[in-house]
């Protein structure tokens, strides 16, 4: 549909206002040297947009010895996750423009892959776009068949970003096929404090009706996210498990139910933030995934606490 | 793993999380003109780093740092080094396992 093309365009079109500051303990003049403001795109990577960032701060006189790395609050960058998910997890839409330090001493080894040059960006969306794709058609066939000038212009839509450019060639890995459906829509949720979830999930239901985002988060953080609050359909299908065992004389506590809710209904289900929005639990997954998926083919969602940014 | 579901249940797949293992089994398979390994099967806990999968192969392979090595899933893809085993299993493992292919030269990247 036209409509939802201006969906990927309006994604596209997302930037993030960023102040780069040199690291206090970096200065070694008298005073620091002037800050670089940058709009950021949401869905690039900071290697690709901050070499007019390095050339700023290697004007002023300082000593850029190692590679050049962030960190927001402390809390070192990785390059390799697109910079709007970067600042949803991270950053607050109320503290603008996002403060971000810039270091060129003491590389974080354990924290942040290290790039040496923007071809391994390109080698780190390749390869993350070929995992989107096994994990949507149980193989990598759709970029395979891909000429390589087309892969190529994948990256150079990015690189040099260019909407027609990368979505033209992008919409054949992110529309569906109706004969050949999607197995999962690949995602990965952010939640602070935990190792980034990634698990298979299918975009159709057994009757053909397609999973909602409220079903995926009530399936993978049940915690936070309590099938009564965000999904009709789980409640409805836990019922229906629960009645077909008891007809059958089995004990309804063998019947897997999703765990009671430790939230009650008075307390804030945390925040969901993708592209800096907050989409509704009804939304179908399917449609997030080909339409609000970043250019790595995958949905990044960030889940926080309600407090942070209500 | 559908374990738990009700036989009439309106759907096969039980929307719920499948049982989280501690330790996961990966099978390594030579590439191209790569060393191979007497054995190749091996349990990786499953909330390391794929970086600590890396680096145990080199280990094995007696490879020094600055040998060429890389890996891949399914003949497909390199994942991140950041990336956690459990949700690589989880999305990738054929038959209770993740296949890891690695070689000396990129082989399907």
């Amino acid at each position: 549909m036209a409509d939802d093309r201006e969906i990927e365009r309006q994604i596209w079109e997302g930037k993030v206002p960023i102040v780069f500051n040199l690291a206090q303990s970096e200065v070694t003049g008298d005073e620091p040297p002037e800050p670089y403001y940058l709009l950021a795109p949401r869905c690039s990577y900071l290697p690709l947009v901050t070499t007019k960032v390095k050339k700023h701060f290697q004007s002023t006189g300082t000593d850029t010895e190692d590679e050049m790395w962030f960190d927001y609050a402390g809390q070192a960058l990785k390059w390799h996750y697109p910079i709007g998910v970067l600042f949803d997890f991270y950053g607050s839409p109320s503290q603008l423009p996002w403060s971000v330090t810039v270091h060129f001493q003491g590389f974080p080894e354990d924290e942040v892959l290290r790039c040496p040059d923007k071809e391994t960006v390109e080698t780190h969306m390749i390869a993350t776009i070929k995992e989107a794709d096994y994990l949507k058609n149980g193989s990598t066939k759709k970029l395979l068949a891909m000429l390589k000038k087309d892969q190529k212009q994948l990256w150079m839509g990015l690189k040099t970003f260019k909407f027609d450019q990368f979505w033209s060639v992008n919409k054949r890995l992110t529309q569906r096929d109706e004969t050949d459906p999607f197995k999962n829509v690949p995602f990965r949720i952010y939640v602070p404090d935990q190792p980034v979830l990634q698990e298979p999930f299918p975009p159709f239901r057994q009757d053909g009706s397609e999973y909602t985002l409220g079903d995926l988060l009530a399936t993978v953080l049940p915690e936070l996210f309590p099938a009564e609050r965000v999904s009709p359909f789980l409640v409805a299908f836990n019922a229906a498990a629960a009645e077909a065992r008891a007809a059958e004389g089995g004990a309804p506590e063998d019947v897997p139910v999703a765990p009671p809710s430790s939230l009650g209904k008075q307390v804030e289900l945390p925040q969901i933030v993708l592209h800096g929005i907050s989409p509704a639990f009804e939304t179908p997954l399917l449609w997030l995934g080909e339409h609000c998926c970043y250019p790595d083919n995958f949905l990044h969602i960030c889940i926080l606490p309600s407090e942070l940014t209500a | 793993d559908n374990a738990g579901a009700a036989p009439s249940a309106p759907s096969p797949w039980t929307l719920r999380k499948p049982p989280t293992k501690d330790k996961v089994i990966v099978q390594f398979r030579a590439a191209g003109n790569a060393p191979l390994m007497r054995q190749k099967k091996f349990k990786i806990t499953a909330s390391e780093k794929f970086q600590t999968v890396i680096e145990f192969l080199r280990k094995q392979l007696k490879f020094k740092p600055t040998d060429p090595l890389f890996l891949y899933i399914n003949q497909a893809f390199s994942p991140a080094p950041d990336e956690i085993v459990r949700n690589l299993y989880q999305c990738f493992e054929i038959k209770g396992q993740l296949d890891i292919q690695y070689a000396t030269t990129p082989a399907w990247g």
